[in-house]
């Protein structure tokens, strides 16, 4: 007997309705949920900006360097995200608030708990005007899937049996256990599609600036050079009626932190979303620029790179934690715009599903503020770590680092252990977390990391699974894995949260890293320009692109 | 007319045997400097090892040091100039690109050095006092302001504040070219100008009180024909040796003030670059910068002879 489940269409319907609430101007109810968690930050708290009216012919939209590919499998950083999602359409759509809605896909559908068939979007056009079909899509996700092609995505296709085409407009994925997370991702750049014809002949070219790319996207390439950057226009045969983008041509460039000041200040960048917190100072006060903080998906955190050292031990990790001086460092390198980091997810990854199960557990873990100085004196005394040494990687050319860097010392000098810097140039602090050798002798290191999806198990799984990507340590507690590992598989969206808190409440007595704040989105803006949310969606999601406009 | 030849094929041969050492010392350094360019692909994420795989042997970036320099000098004699990992393109199409915005702001650079610096030179020679003291003070500010200090105090000051030009880009049109690279061109030549100024004015000087000059001034002959031809003829050397040695100081500039002003030429993405371990990249610019200078050199020595008729007699 063949069981359907139609597992796409609740969260759609209800991330639908809040996104419907929200557009009339009174939240959503993942972004009220967030509100009542945020005390200090929770006035300029946002998601959307008002709505623009005006078109406008170019806007240039500020990156912090210039982007290399628009092949949605070869980008993995912000530059390459933030174009990716204005050119190219995924199965699934995140929303602002980082929900998820139909996308390329209209529904996915299981007969059973290991196969997914997607229903494609019928009248979807290319660029160049040939239709959107199911080879397309088989042939992206089996190119995103195989590990030869040398994307970056390949591992999250690894419950994936087969990939192949049920009809004109169908696609079945045959998986090997039920994969709950794979529909996450397939919201992300993994689940972007790409034309089939356009891509063979591009061969391994394809998405590099001499050749381009062909997408499905509100926006399609017009020029792309070094000297003047990728220049996008608005794709005339976009698929998505209720869609009106407002600016004809956007120009994504690269600029150095000098220059993205004074290009936002002069009016030559019309917009960012600012990955560098140390500018902000300069721009906040504009009378040009309108600066909005909104939800993210980011945290803020010092992995515990290896189990060697004092570090190993559970209750030095636990001192740590609670000897931190968060609500310092949060005013001092976010000039207040980041949130107390209870769980190492961002109370901005629980827009997916279940937001209020997500919240309450996230109430009901200590946020350690003010810090329990004498509490944590105790816990090093126990663990016999007192006065031994930890030695930390960090780049005293990045401020926001600089200032972990400080936020850690105080803590361990106020706790009884001893802290040794490493410190690395602004340019090389990246192979810290490429290169085992430029590792090497760290017991720990700062990170600023995210998941690809809106979901609290998307970010912990990097970090907390055996072989996860910024699993630096080796953590492996077979619990936290066991409950993972059931929520991958478990199709009810409450039975999944319950089991992902239950894994959180673990990861955050185990601490694999330790927990320094949940910064937020920062839209940087014209003033004259408005209507982008305010939230991480840019990464993921055409919304920014579409919806900014002339006030 | 053989002499001739003979010094421009030693010249040329020269410049070979500069750009192939300077080519494996920039190679060696970035080969053996830590990291990989993949980093810079993935924002400095950990790739996966099957993506790392299929990359390192799509970039040739596992070969061994003497087999990735053999296949770049083999490619760069056939005219290619290698792949950019790092910005997924062709270097002699990025050069191409990027190169003809590097050599404009750095000849509006050294013609702003050149053209002031010798005008405020002669001016102080010439006008002893006053003038003089304030050109002094003039250069010795100028001479004392690092090049990226004065970007962002004139991008400040007349970009944000005055709003008079434009802050970034290189604009495109020759009119709107002139408007952004103005400032940039300003900001490198600062240092350069008051050497010059400074080597004019002193050697001028020392000109002036040449007998010859005596002399010609005793048999009447006018103020400038004696400026022109008695005192700057002569005063010229130094200055152009102290040209040579500006115009290679605004080549170091020229990537600094590009990134302060995010113009896209070779310079602004060097550091990045070379940082990044993208060594095609960063050898073509190499290999553009050391010719540019090379030739320079040479134009120079080409000039000494015109302006001292010994040199040739003695060559």
């Amino acid at each position: 007997m063949q069981m359907r489940r139609e597992r796409f269409l609740w969260p759609t319907l209800a991330v639908g309705a809040a996104f419907a609430v929200a557009a009339i101007g009174s939240g959503s109810a993942a972004a009220r949920g967030q509100m009542s968690s945020r005390k200090a930050a929770a006035a300029s708290l946002q998601i959307n900006t008002p709505a623009a009216r005006k078109s406008v012919s170019s806007v240039t939209w500020g990156l912090y360097r210039d982007v290399n590919s628009v092949d949605p499998i070869f980008g993995f950083d912000y530059p390459e995200n933030t174009v990716d999602s204005a050119l190219c359409d995924a199965l699934f759509r995140q929303t602002p608030s980082g929900g998820s809605a139909p996308g390329l896909a209209l529904k996915v559908t299981s007969p059973n708990p290991t196969t997914d068939v997607f229903t494609l979007r019928p009248g979807v056009k290319f660029w160049d005007g040939h239709p959107l079909t199911s080879a397309d899509v088989v042939y992206s996700l089996q190119r995103a899937a195989s590990a030869k092609v040398g994307g970056f995505y390949s591992a999250i296709f690894n419950r994936v049996k087969s990939i192949s085409a049920t009809g004109k407009l169908e696609v079945t994925l045959k998986l090997t256990q039920p994969d709950e997370w794979l529909l996450g991702e397939l919201s992300s750049l993994p689940g972007m599609i790409i034309e089939k014809s356009f891509a063979q002949k591009a061969g391994t070219k394809y998405g590099t600036m001499g050749v381009g790319g062909m997408c499905t996207g509100p926006y399609m390439i017009k020029s792309w050079t070094a000297k003047n950057g990728l220049i996008a226009v608005k794709n005339p045969h976009y698929w998505d009626e209720s869609i009106h983008p407002l600016v004809s041509q956007y120009v994504f460039k690269g600029f150095s932190d000098t220059a993205m000041t004074s290009g936002l200040e002069t009016g030559a960048i019309g917009i960012t979303y600012s990955t560098d917190p140390t500018i902000l100072a300069a721009l906040q006060h504009s009378s040009k620029l309108s600066v909005t903080r909104g939800s993210s998906y980011v945290t803020d955190a010092l992995i515990v790179a290896s189990q060697k050292g004092p570090l190993g031990n559970v209750k030095v990790r636990q001192a740590l934690t609670m000897a931190l001086n968060r609500a310092a460092y949060i005013k001092a390198t976010y000039l207040g715009g980041a949130q107390m980091p209870n769980t190492l997810a961002n109370p901005g990854t629980w827009g997916g599903y279940e937001p209020s199960i997500f919240q309450s557990a996230y109430k009901a873990l200590p946020s350690y503020n003010p810090p329990q100085i004498a509490a944590a004196k105790k816990l090093i005394q126990q663990a016999g770590a007192t006065g031994k040494t930890i030695t930390i990687g960090m780049s005293n050319q990045i401020t926001q680092i600089q200032n972990a860097a400080t936020t850690v010392e105080d803590a361990a000098a106020a706790i009884g252990l001893n802290v040794k810097l490493k410190t690395f140039p602004a340019a090389t602090w990246i192979d810290v977390f490429t290169s085992a050798k430029a590792r090497a002798g760290l017991d720990a290191f700062f990170v600023n990391s995210y998941p690809d999806y809106g979901a609290p198990e998307a970010q912990y799984q990097q970090f907390v699974l055996p072989g996860g990507s910024l699993n630096y340590s080796g953590f492996n507690d077979p619990q936290i894995t066991k409950l993972l590992d059931r929520s991958r598989s478990t199709a009810n969206a409450a039975a999944r949260a319950r089991l992902v808190v239950q894994a959180q409440t673990l990861i955050m007595q185990q601490l694999p890293w330790i927990p320094l704040s949940a910064p937020d989105t920062v839209l940087v803006t014209q003033k004259n320009l408005t209507g982008a949310p305010a939230s991480f969606s840019y990464m993921y999601a055409p919304w920014a692109a579409v919806k900014l406009g002339g006030r | 007319m053989t002499g001739a030849v003979r010094y421009v094929g030693r010249r040329l041969g020269v410049m070979a045997a500069t750009l192939l050492v300077s080519s494996f010392v920039v190679f060696g350094a970035l080969y053996l400097a830590p990291g990989t360019p993949l980093a810079a692909l993935s924002g400095g994420k950990n790739l996966p090892a099957s993506a790392v795989r299929v990359l390192n042997q799509r970039f040739d970036l596992n070969q061994p040091f003497f087999v990735r320099y053999w296949h770049w000098l083999t490619g760069v004699l056939h005219g290619d100039f290698g792949y950019s990992v790092v910005h997924q393109s062709n270097v002699s199409t990025l050069l191409g690109q990027e190169l003809p915005i590097s050599a404009e702001l750095i000849v509006y650079a050294a013609l702003l050095t050149v053209v002031f610096g010798i005008a405020l030179g002669m001016l102080s020679a010439l006008r002893p006092g006053k003038v003089d003291d304030l050109v002094l003070a003039l250069t010795a500010g100028s001479a004392a302001m690092p090049a990226f200090v004065a970007g962002i105090v004139l991008l400040l000051f007349f970009s944000v504040d005055l709003g008079w030009l434009p802050a970034l880009g290189q604009g495109s049109g020759f009119l709107s070219r002139v408007r952004h690279l103005t400032l940039p061109a300003v900001s490198m030549a600062l240092a350069g100008f008051a050497l010059i100024a400074r080597v004019t004015r002193t050697s001028m000087r020392e000109q002036l009180q040449n007998e010859h000059v005596q002399t010609a001034v005793s048999r009447g002959v006018g103020y400038w024909p004696i400026v022109t031809r008695h005192v700057m003829r002569n005063a010229a050397i130094p200055i152009v040796t102290s040209f040579v040695v500006v115009f290679a100081t605004l080549i170091a500039l020229d990537p600094v003030v590009e990134s302060v002003f995010s113009i896209s030429g070779v310079g602004g993405t060097l550091v990045n670059d070379a940082l990044n371990k993208d060594i095609p990249s960063v050898q073509g610019v190499c290999l553009v910068l050391v010719a540019a200078f090379v030739v320079m050199n040479t134009l120079v020595d080409i000039a000494y002879r015109v302006l001292d008729p010994r040199l040739k007699e003695r060559a």
